[in-house]
């Protein structure tokens, strides 16, 4: 589940992400009354069971079950596992499926709920998103060879697109820095910055204006912290 | 209907002209996708009652009806109910309800310390001198919470009402809920102990790790509700998760 909304006295709306369907809503009906057995499973990070018929638009869910306990996020890891929610909330379509997504966020999910460092699995996640959702997150191999234009930029229409002249630092990419968002190797910290850089690139352009509100989780204790 | 303002409605054209399904047709406006190129529209509620229920009374007696409805539980048919008896027998109690209505909408504000609703500068908890003297900090979602916290009378400390929680995706942030001002409180008074009570939700759970955070740099003593097994219960009718945390959380017999 990424999202619930109260709806009614005692009912939800829902905006689940599935592995068959994807994204889509569905209506919890009673699950907020005070005997309902659903309030402790419908939340994020449960992996879920869920049966309602199948049709367009909003569905009435018919039954719930957790397949799993919760998955245990604390602190920064449960806001990046917010984050990963805020993400697909805003970016996937209603009712197409997004299999290698789910599988990614899955697995995603539970590298998070482990000891590693948090980054490299996001930024892992971010470039399947993108790739998922049809945008070119590699150049095209031949770029490499030539040798004259050696900057460049991206757009989310036309993918990367060469520059001229070297313009503001964070829209801009050297062949270098190509090369290795191509190549792309987690356990390096200046290439997760890159990627860090390409996604947030990718994602402010996709999102048109939104900010996302997990990420201020981050930021303003950052800032606090210094 | 939804409480949240304007969302996007995808309206399907037969079903608005179907005034025999009262309820249903909410949901059946909300889910009929096929139409969606030929009619999409942007309603709010009370555009979608007007659109769905057309006019069936005199404008003002509509319009009450419409604005009942802002309650919770409160759905047409009942809202109904409540406008003919208002104007029935009740016309006296319906004049004094509109002035009640009115000053507590002027008057209630937000208590300036823990934002609980207040009337004045303080509410009745921050001005109260003995709950002053108290070190301890209780965090909560609402003012009901504080409401049942107090109806246990276990609580002798202050408040502090966030009126919400961290949710990234209604758009909720620290500064909406007012963590900035918990923080500069935590900073200019002796504090004890924080006690968190946020809901065992996820996004509970996210608001009391953020608060958490923000009490350790100050070096405050945290501590959060327990969760578990309702008292009276059994326990085969509790859910797993619930059960799970009264494991992780249990407690040695001495």
């Amino acid at each position: 589940m990424l999202h619930s909304r109260p709806y009614r006295e005692t009912s939800q709306l829902l905006t689940v992400f599935s592995s068959e369907y994807g994204k889509l809503g569905l209506v919890a009906r009673g699950s907020r009354s005070k005997n309902s057995k659903l309030r402790g499973i419908l939340q994020p990070f449960v992996p879920l069971r869920l049966e309602f018929r199948a049709g367009d638009g909003l569905q009435n869910l018919y039954q719930a079950e957790a397949l799993e306990m919760s998955i245990p996020l604390f602190k920064e890891r449960l806001y990046s596992a917010l984050y990963l929610n805020e993400l697909l909330y805003y970016l996937l379509d209603e009712r197409s499926e997004y299999q290698a997504v789910f599988t990614s966020y899955q697995n995603t999910l539970f590298e998070l709920a482990g000891q590693g460092t948090i980054a490299p699995q996001l930024r892992k996640f971010e470039l399947i998103l993108f790739s998922e959702l049809g945008y070119a997150v590699a150049p095209p191999a031949e770029w490499f060879v030539e040798k004259d234009p050696r900057w460049f930029s991206y757009d989310i229409e036309t993918g990367f697109y060469p520059l001229q002249y070297p313009t503001k630092t964070q829209q801009c990419f050297s062949q270098q820095q190509l090369y290795s968002l191509a190549n792309f190797d987690a356990e390096h910290p200046q290439e997760l910055e890159l990627v860090k850089r390409f996604c947030r690139l990718l994602s402010s352009q996709l999102l048109a204006g939104r900010t996302l509100k997990s990420r201020e989780l981050f930021t303003s204790r950052k800032k606090e912290s210094k | 209907m939804l409480n949240s303002g304007a969302f996007k409605l995808i309206v399907c054209p037969s079903v608005v002209h179907d005034k025999q399904r009262d309820k249903t047709c909410h949901f059946l406006g909300l889910s009929s996708y096929r139409y969606w190129y030929r009619l999409q529209v942007m309603l709010d509620c009370a555009q979608l009652n007007r659109l769905l229920r057309p006019m069936k009374y005199s404008p003002h007696i509509d319009a009450l009806i419409e604005q009942l409805q802002i309650l919770p539980g409160v759905g047409p048919r009942s809202a109904q109910r409540m406008a003919f008896s208002l104007l029935q027998a009740e016309r006296a109690s319906g004049q004094k309800l509109a002035t009640r209505i009115e000053s507590a909408m002027t008057h209630v504000g937000h208590c300036s310390v823990c934002r609980n609703y207040a009337e004045g500068e303080l509410c009745g908890i921050c001005s109260n001198p003995k709950r002053q003297v108290s070190e301890q900090i209780c965090v909560v979602e609402s003012p009901a919470d504080v409401a049942a916290i107090e109806s246990t009378a276990q609580f002798k400390g202050r408040y502090f009402v966030l009126m919400g929680h961290l949710s990234p995706l209604d758009g909720l942030g620290p500064k909406e809920i007012g963590l900035d001002k918990l923080e500069t409180m935590l900073k200019s008074q002796a504090v004890s102990e924080l006690i968190l009570a946020t809901n065992p939700t996820v996004e509970g759970e996210a608001t009391a790790f953020y608060i958490a955070d923000i009490a350790k740099d100050l070096a405050i003593k945290v501590s959060r509700i327990a969760h578990g097994v309702p008292l009276g219960g059994e326990l085969d009718s509790v859910d797993g998760t619930t059960l799970s945390h009264s494991f992780i959380g249990r407690q040695s017999v001495d």
